[in-house]
């Protein structure tokens, strides 16, 4: 297979991957928030609701183009765009299994690339706010820019104790140094503190609650996309819910091992039968299984945070970023530096295990 | 507040939401899927004020007293009746209720000293324009069949015994167009005609009973008091056989 050839089939897979699980993505929102409320949630269309997704997209692509009056034309049409594309450029490098088929392309900066990438969300909400002309596409902006820049800052903190005990950027590498240190080697049992951040400043950076001050339905229309409709409204959903797929499989990644976990090729030793099962595209399904199970416990957690907290006000947003999250995530930094670097005195036999 | 008891509390309350709506979470869901799942309405629920029959005997139990049209505040209620010359009962020609302007207030009913009215909880009467939303007779029967049962008497049950009266909640009985007697048709038998033939009945039991006592006693001469009763009997028979 030619190298150009392998590479189309990797980025259709992971785009088909990445829209199909929108699709179910919303639709979870959806029965979660009503079964969490003594709901149902949507039921008419299809059996439990299924077709509901397909069809609120269906008519969101029927529905007019409008650019409103006074709009900036060339960013009110790029912003849904960059957005969307932010969350897609993710997946090159977020692992779906073990080795070099498990993977888009293993970049040796792959956090880096995330951080980087990810960014340009950011300035898609900018970009939106600034070009509907309306003061509450301007006003969500405005918090948008400020709250996601902020919590950029912490997030990338906390990543940095799981990259300094793994001694590398590469998501693949991370996981590999996990599953070889077993279940008690996962970063979430290492590094509680950076994953409590991780979670936190991650919340914040998808825009949702309680840190969704830049939509806040209550007090601005509906935030930067006040003035969309239609297609490009989809583009921005599609974003959003893409970048809960994308934060969630990350964490997986980097907390609780990615593709690791026990196949059936794990009872290969009293079972000679089973070692079929760590041969072929076994280790590929069981990774993929174990990949897609930690990423949506995470995409229930953050559902459950969701339709459980209230909105945290401006302020205290700003607060949480600055004064709790920036400093715990510097001090978990320090730590993790002190206790790497301890040498081979009595304290390094009490924590060593903490870092190797 | 300290900078430590502030997160310390942030944590405490995020967990302490996080478990309730976990319980929520596995609790049955509330929603009733309306046009497959019919509510369970209450006896008080009211959506429509509807006349009641005589399950028994197939009359209607309305003797078009108008009483429901005094009482009705917003004038929806309409009657026309006829008033039969040789007893001075009426029975009923026109009977309308516009349910565009009924208010659902229930004062015909709690008017009503016959327990001819009900309100009915079968909300869904919606109609394309105001015409079809004018009941008339026929329908509010056909739609009353289902609070209808055998009555005793057309009076209404007096509520001696303290407590809520009977017409207070709609009972719904269930009963359709089958229940109905053989060879009764809805609405066209009077309350009063049932009337008159139990009164015949007994007439004609007491005439029985007195040509028992002439026969039984046959060889007394006096026989006159049970002749006269006993033709009354005899020229009612014909009528008696459409209810019976």
């Amino acid at each position: 297979m030619s190298p150009i050839l392998a590479s189309i089939i990797k980025g259709t897979v992971t785009l088909v991957w990445v829209l199909a699980n929108v699709l179910f993505l919303v639709w979870l929102e959806r029965k979660i928030s009503a079964w969490l409320q003594n709901r149902m949630g949507p039921m008419r269309t299809g059996r439990w609701g299924w077709a509901q997704t397909i069809a609120d997209g269906l008519k969101c692509i029927l529905k007019e183009d409008i650019i409103p009056t006074g709009a900036d034309k060339a960013l009110f049409v790029l912003a849904p765009m960059i957005s969307v594309a932010s969350a897609l450029l993710v997946w090159i490098v977020i692992p779906f299994g073990p080795g070099r088929g498990g993977i888009f392309s293993d970049l040796p900066i792959g956090i880096i690339f995330i951080a980087a990438v990810t960014s340009f969300s950011i300035i898609s909400v900018f970009m939106s706010g600034w070009g509907s002309n309306n003061k509450y596409s301007l006003f969500g902006s405005m918090r948008g820019a400020a709250q996601m820049i902020s919590y950029e800052v912490a997030l990338v903190m906390s990543i940095l104790g799981v990259v300094m005990l793994a001694g590398s950027l590469s998501l693949q590498d991370i996981i590999t140094r996990q599953a070889q240190a077993g279940l008690l080697g996962w970063y979430i049992f290492k590094q509680p503190v950076a994953f409590i951040i991780y979670v936190i400043a991650a919340l914040a950076e998808l825009n949702r609650a309680p840190f969704d001050l830049m939509e806040a339905e209550s007090e601005l229309v509906s935030g930067y996309h006040t003035e969309y409709s239609g297609i490009r409204w989809l583009l921005f959903m599609l974003a959003e819910y893409g970048h809960l797929l994308s934060w969630s499989a990350i964490a997986a990644a980097l907390f609780l091992g990615g593709w690791t976990g026990p196949g059936l090729g794990y009872f290969a030793g009293s079972i000679p039968a089973l070692n079929v099962f760590n041969m072929g595209i076994w280790p590929y399904v069981t990774g993929f299984f174990w990949f897609v199970f930690k990423t949506y416990l995470f995409i229930f957690g953050a559902m459950w945070l969701r339709w459980t907290l209230p909105r945290v006000r401006i302020d205290q947003l700003m607060d949480i970023g600055w004064k709790f999250l920036l400093p715990v995530s510097l001090v978990n930094i320090a730590v993790t530096a002190v206790l790497f670097d301890l040498g081979s005195g009595p304290l390094s036999k009490i924590l060593g295990w903490y870092v190797r | 507040m300290s900078y430590w008891s502030k997160v310390w509390n942030g944590a405490k309350s995020t967990s302490i939401g996080l478990g309730v709506t976990l319980k929520e979470f596995f609790q049955d869901p509330i929603t009733l899927q309306y046009p497959d799942e019919m509510p369970n309405l209450p006896g008080w629920s009211r959506a429509v004020p509807l006349q009641k029959t005589d399950m028994s005997t197939g009359a209607y139990k309305c003797t078009a007293c108008g009483l429901c049209e005094q009482a009705c505040p917003v004038d929806t209620i309409h009657i026309e009746s006829h008033q039969d010359p040789v007893t001075k009962k009426k029975f009923i020609d026109v009977y309308e209720i516009d349910m565009s302007r009924c208010m659902l207030c229930n004062y015909c009913v709690e008017a009503c000293p016959f327990d001819a009215l009900v309100m009915g909880n079968d909300f869904e009467q919606a109609a394309d324009n105001t015409d079809e939303m004018v009941y008339d007779f026929d329908k509010l029967l056909r739609l009353g069949l289902e609070y209808s049962k055998p009555e005793e008497q057309a009076v209404k049950s007096n509520n001696v015994g303290g407590g809520l009266p009977d017409w207070v909640f709609a009972q719904k009985t269930g009963a359709t167009l089958a229940d109905m007697p053989e060879g009764v048709e809805l609405g066209k038998l009077s309350c009063f005609e049932v009337d008159f033939e139990r009164k015949q009945a007994a007439a004609k039991a007491k005439a029985a009973e007195a040509s028992k006592a002439a026969t039984e006693a046959a060889a007394k001469p006096v026989a006159d008091g049970a002749a006269k009763p006993a033709a009354e009997g005899a020229d009612s028979a014909k009528g008696e056989g459409d209810a019976k």
